[in-house]
C-alpha cells in the first residue's frame, strides 16, 4: 500500500519507536452512455475517497472523507466514516461514530471502494449513480459485534447489534450533529460465516426498527413514520466464484392516519473469475405498494421497476481495475439503457 | 542444533527461479512456530493478535516484490495481485490492521525491528545475518 504520509513521533512511555499514519486514495473515472438523458454521453470523475486508519493496542481509528459531486457538478465534502473501535475481547468489538451500518452483505463489505466491487457500482438499494439508496446504510451511533465458533471446519455465528440516530428527514440526511427525534434506531444482524469446506459462504438476516421524523419543508412534506425492515442475504466468494443475493422488506406506518406503505427491494449478482477477468451479471427488483411519501419526497422513483445488467471486470493490478457494464432499467412504461466504462483505483 | 530445530523457517518457493524465503518476526514475539492454518490467519489479517495480545502488523510490499508472490502462492494459492487487493479490501472494511510497507529485505527487517507484533518475509539469503531484534519464525508447511 502506498505510504503517503509517514510521521515519526515520540510518545513518552510508548513501546513503539514511531506511529504510522497512512492515507489511501480510492476513486473511479467513468464514461457513460445513457438513453434516457438529454445528454446521452458523458465522462465522469466525480469522487475521491480519502481513507486513513491506525491501530494502537485495543483501539483503532478510521477516518474516511469523500470529495464528491453526487448528482451535480459541484463538489462537496462528506465524512463517510469516523469510527473509533475498541476490541474489548477476542470475541467482542465495539465501534462508535459514523459507520457503515451492518446491513446485508454489500453494506459493509465494499464500503465506498468501487475498485473492490465486481460491478461498476452498488446495487441501487444501497446507492445509485448520484442519488441515495433506500437502505439506511450510513449511520451514526454505537456498534458491537461478537462471534461464536461452530468449529474450525464449520465456521462461526456472528451477531452485530447497533443503536443509531437512524433516519433523517430525507434519505440524503444522516443526522451527524443532532438527531431529529429522541427515538433511536436498532439494527441487528445474525450471520453464519463458513469455514473449511464452507469457506467463502455467508448467510445472514437483518432486523431494523426506527422512527422517521416528519418533514414540514414546503414541497417535501411527509408525516413521521414507524419503520421496520427485515432483510436476508447470502454470498459465496470462493473457488473464483462471486455470488451475492439480498432481499429486503420495508414497512412504513404513518403517524396519525396509520397508513401502511410496503416496499420490497432485492438483487442477485453472479460472476466467475478467469485469470484477471471476471464476467458478471446482476438483476435488481423493486416493488412499491404505493408511492411511499418518505421515499417519494427524497426523490426515489417509487414505481415498480427492474434492472438487468451484464459486464466484465479486468484486474489490471492490485490497485487498478477496468470495467465495462451494460444495463436495462425498465417498468411498464419505459425502457432505459446505459453503458458504463470505468477505471477504478485504490492506492 | 537448537536453532535449526526451533527456527527453521525455510520454505522452498517452488515453481519459480527465486530463492527460498523465510518468515521473520520481532524478537519480543514469543510465538515459536506457526502451522499452515495459523500462517494463513496471520497473513490474511483475519488473526489480529498474537497469543500475548500484541497486535499483528504485516510488512507488505508492492505487487512485484517476490516475497508477496511467495506469501500469495504458499498460503493462499493465488497471485500477489489478488492477495494484495483482498488484503486492501479488508483493511478498508476495518477488519484488518493496516500493514506497514517495505519493498526489500533491508526495509522489511527495519520494519520488523520497530514493533513486537510486526512480521515479514525476506529472502533466505538475507536471513544469514539477521540484525539484533529480528529472529526467524518457523512455519510448518
Amino acid at each position: 500500500m502506498k505510504r503517503a504520509v509517514l510521521i515519526a513521533v515520540t510518545v513518552v512511555g510508548a513501546p513503539r519507536a514511531y506511529a504510522d499514519a497512512t492515507i489511501n486514495f480510492f476513486g473511479d473515472v467513468d464514461y457513460q452512455l445513457q438513453s434516457q438523458e438529454k445528454v446521452s454521453n458523458t465522462f465522469q470523475a466525480s469522487n475521491l475517497d480519502i481513507f486513513a486508519n491506525e491501530t494502537e493496542g485495543k483501539f483503532s481509528f478510521i477516518g474516511e472523507m469523500i470529495v464528491e459531486a453526487a448528482g451535480t457538478n459541484d463538489f462537496g465534502i462528506d465524512v463517510d466514516r469516523l469510527e473509533v473501535e475498541y476490541k474489548a475481547a477476542p470475541w467482542l468489538r465495539i465501534r462508535a461514530g459514523r459507520i457503515r451500518a451492518a446491513f446485508g452483505y454489500y453494506g459493509d463489505a465494499y464500503q465506498n471502494g468501487k475498485f473492490f466491487m465486481v460491478p461498476v457500482s452498488w446495487p441501487e438499494m444501497y446507492e445509485g449513480n448520484g442519488f441515495d439508496g433506500i437502505l439506511p446504510s450510513h449511520a451514526i451511533g454505537l456498534h458491537a459485534d461478537t462471534s461464536y465458533s461452530l468449529g474450525e471446519k464449520t465456521g462461526k455465528l456472528t451477531l452485530d447489534a447497533e443503536v443509531l440516530n437512524g433516519r433523517g428527514k430525507d434519505l440524503g440526511e444522516v443526522p451527524a450533529f443532532a438527531d431529529d427525534n429522541n427515538e433511536k434506531a436498532f439494527n441487528f444482524r445474525l450471520r453464519f460465516v463458513g469455514a473449511g469446506d464452507l469457506e467463502g459462504l455467508t448467510v445472514g438476516a437483518n432486523a431494523y426498527v426506527d422512527r422517521i421524523p416528519d418533514d414540514t419543508t414546503e414541497g417535501a412534506e411527509h408525516p413521521g413514520m414507524h419503520e421496520t425492515i427485515f432483510g436476508a442475504h447470502a454470498a459465496y466468494m470462493a473457488h473464483d466464484l462471486h455470488v451475492i443475493a439480498e432481499a429486503n422488506w420495508f414497512r412504513h406506518r404513518e403517524d396519525g392516519t396509520q397508513t401502511f406503505h410496503n416496499t420490497v427491494a432485492a438483487f442477485g449478482e453472479a460472476g466467475m473469475t478467469f485469470g484477471d477477468f471476471t464476467p458478471y451479471a446482476r438483476y435488481q427488483y423493486f416493488w412499491f405498494s404505493d408511492s411511499d411519501p418518505y421515499f417519494a419526497t427524497s426523490g426515489v422513483e417509487t414505481g415498480n421497476h427492474q434492472i438487468y445488467s451484464v459486464g466484465g471486470k479486468y484486474a489490471a493490478s492490485a490497485s487498478v481495475a477496468f470495467k465495462l457494464e451494460a444495463g436495462l432499467d425498465h417498468d411498464d412504461t419505459r425502457l432505459d439503457k446505459y453503458l458504463t466504462a470505468q477505471s477504478a483505483f485504490a492506492f | 542444533m537448537r536453532t535449526s530445530a526451533l527456527l527453521l523457517a525455510l520454505v522452498a518457493f517452488t515453481g519459480s527461479a527465486h530463492a527460498g524465503f523465510v518468515v521473520v518476526k520481532n524478537a519480543k514475539n514469543p510465538t515459536a512456530k506457526l502451522n499452515a492454518e495459523a500462517a494463513r490467519g496471520v497473513f490474511s489479517g483475519k488473526t489480529r493478535t498474537w497469543s500475548n495480545g500484541e497486535n499483528i502488523v504485516l510488512v507488505i510490499g508492492k505487487e512485484d516484490v517476490p516475497a508477496m508472490s511467495f506469501i500469495a502462492q504458499t498460503f493462499f494459492h493465488t497471485n500477489a495481485k489478488t492477495y494484495l487487493a483482498k488484503l486492501k479490501q479488508d483493511v478498508f472494511k476495518g477488519d484488518v490492521t493496516h500493514p506497514v510497507s517495505a519493498d526489500d529485505n533491508a526495509k522489511t527487517l527495519d520494519r520488523v525491528k520497530t514493533g513486537a507484533g510486526v512480521i515479514g518475509v525476506i529472502d533466505d539469503s538475507a536471513a544469514k545475518a539477521l540484525p539484533a531484534g529480528v529472529v526467524l519464525l518457523a512455519v510448518d508447511p
